[in-house]
């Protein structure tokens, strides 16, 4: 393939690709300007021309899984049905999508641990428009009398800081016991059934997300998308995917660094400063 | 023992701040014999290696941990008490911890993955005592669930998972950790509520 023939955005979006591979591979340090030209094939200087710098590059390869991975919840839950349904998805894609990539790659756990708090000043829009996202489908069940819930801000924050933190860590540890993820599960009900228990009396099914659930009564929201919402469809912000690998290690960096979580360690390399 | 079980705490001491304040890789035998005022062989007398020093240390950090765990269930009365007991014991040691050291990130990402493969004991325990609280909480009445095995290590992960978060952020754990309290308020309402109506 000629990389001459090709539009400016393939050559970006290969340089991407072979960035990820490599960032994920490697880490950070020890993968070269010049590595990722030779994976893409294409010249240093032609990297240049679509990126000021490795940090740069870093932060493109981190923006676009998060943009994959943003996509993806917004999907699952514009599709899901009920207010419990809605909830469900969201916290299903979250984890699953992560643990999805961490099978693709096999991370050692210094190049993640290298890359979780790069990737965090990156991730930080993306987890507040999650966390907003969240707060929608609390708050929308809460109007549709689905949910109780006093607080869903606060409620919201506790539950991204769960399971980003989850995330990072079986991450990290690689932990792929059945029975943590039985018991994470178990704990995703106990929530649900306090969410919903103080408006109507009946336990969630859990096998059947996106169904009405038993003995409950179909209410307003299923059929609504929650207005003023950002969320179900937006236009052109597909997966910038290509159809490859979903987003490495840089999703689950999002794990380890929460939204609230403010390393500027990617800014202050970009101007040059020690990172921290 | 033939040696003095009084050079060994001194020697754990000395290790103890040592590892905290430089991390695993950085800090030698040699230091902490110097900062335990006692010569280097002595140091052999009490441990073969530096591993062996670390894998003591993070053993008495977590005898002391779980000692407090064991301490906070025992105070509070009632099962929802003792279970909101143990999860902000359990928060609150970690971020003490974290915060009493001023650990480094890079520290602490050293150290935590270290630690937790020498942990396994202690939070085997630990969640052995959760499951004792939710067990208990269900023979009275005030709990209702149906898997107390799986919710406590359902628990224990997310436990886990945040105690490594906050101890590598310790400044955003205020932020957080009224997120959490919400969360757990939550989870102890649907622990607390279940339908079988015998809630207290």
């Amino acid at each position: 393939m000629n990389p001459v023939m090709q539009p400016s955005s393939d050559v970006r979006q290969e340089i991407l690709d072979a960035a990820e591979g490599l960032f994920a591979r490697y880490g950070f340090k020890k993968t070269s300007v010049d590595d990722v030209a030779g994976a893409a094939r294409i010249g240093k200087g032609s990297v240049y021309l679509h990126f000021d710098s490795k940090e740069d590059l870093f932060a493109e390869v981190v923006r676009r899984a998060s943009d994959r991975m943003l996509t993806a919840l917004l999907g699952a839950v514009s599709r899901a049905r009920t207010p419990v349904a809605k909830l469900r998805a969201f916290v299903q894609v979250q984890m699953t999508t992560v643990a999805e990539i961490m099978a693709q790659y096999s991370l050692a756990e210094e190049t993640l641990l290298e890359l979780l708090p790069l990737a965090a000043s990156v991730r930080r829009g993306y987890l507040a428009r999650e966390h907003d996202l969240l707060v929608e489908v609390l708050r929308d069940g809460a109007a549709a009398g689905a949910f109780v819930v006093d607080h869903p801000e606060l409620l919201a924050a506790g539950l991204m800081a769960g399971m980003t933190a989850v995330q990072a860590h079986t991450a990290v540890d690689d932990r792929k016991d059945p029975q943590v993820i039985a018991g994470l599960d178990e704990v995703a009900s106990v929530l649900i059934r306090a969410l919903t228990s103080g408006s109507r009396r009946s336990p969630e099914p859990r096998e059947s997300p996106g169904r009405l659930p038993r003995g409950r009564k179909a209410c307003p929201s299923m059929t609504r998308t929650p207005k003023g919402s950002a969320w179900p469809h937006r236009g052109g912000r597909g997966p910038s995917s290509n159809g490859r690998n979903p987003g490495l290690a840089t999703l689950r960096a999002g794990g380890l660094c929460e939204g609230h979580v403010r390393t500027p360690c990617l800014r202050a390399m970009r101007q040059g400063g020690p990172c921290s | 023992m033939r040696s003095s079980d009084h050079g060994r705490q001194e020697i754990l001491d000395a290790a103890e701040g040592l590892f905290v304040r430089y991390g695993f890789k950085k800090t030698s035998i040699d230091d902490v014999a110097r900062t335990a005022r006692i010569g280097k062989g002595s140091v052999y007398l009490h441990f073969s290696s530096k591993e062996e020093i670390f894998a003591e240390v993070v053993r008495r950090v977590s005898s002391r941990m779980l000692e407090t765990l064991v301490a906070a269930v025992k105070r509070a009365r009632s099962p929802v008490g003792k279970l909101r007991a143990f999860v902000e014991a359990k928060l609150t040691s970690v971020a003490e911890l974290a915060a009493e050291y001023h650990l480094g990130e890079e520290t602490v990402l050293e150290l935590l993955p270290l630690a937790n493969s020498l942990r396994e004991a202690h939070l085997a325990q630990e969640k052995s005592l959760l499951e004792h609280v939710l067990r208990d909480g269900v023979a009275s009445g005030a709990l209702t669930l149906e898997h107390p095995d799986l919710v406590a290590t359902g628990i224990m992960a997310t436990l886990g998972a945040l105690e490594a978060t906050m101890a590598v952020h310790t400044r955003q754990v205020a932020d957080v950790r009224a997120g959490l309290d919400e969360l757990l308020s939550v989870l102890l309402r649907g622990l607390n509520s279940g339908p079988s109506s015998r809630t207290t």
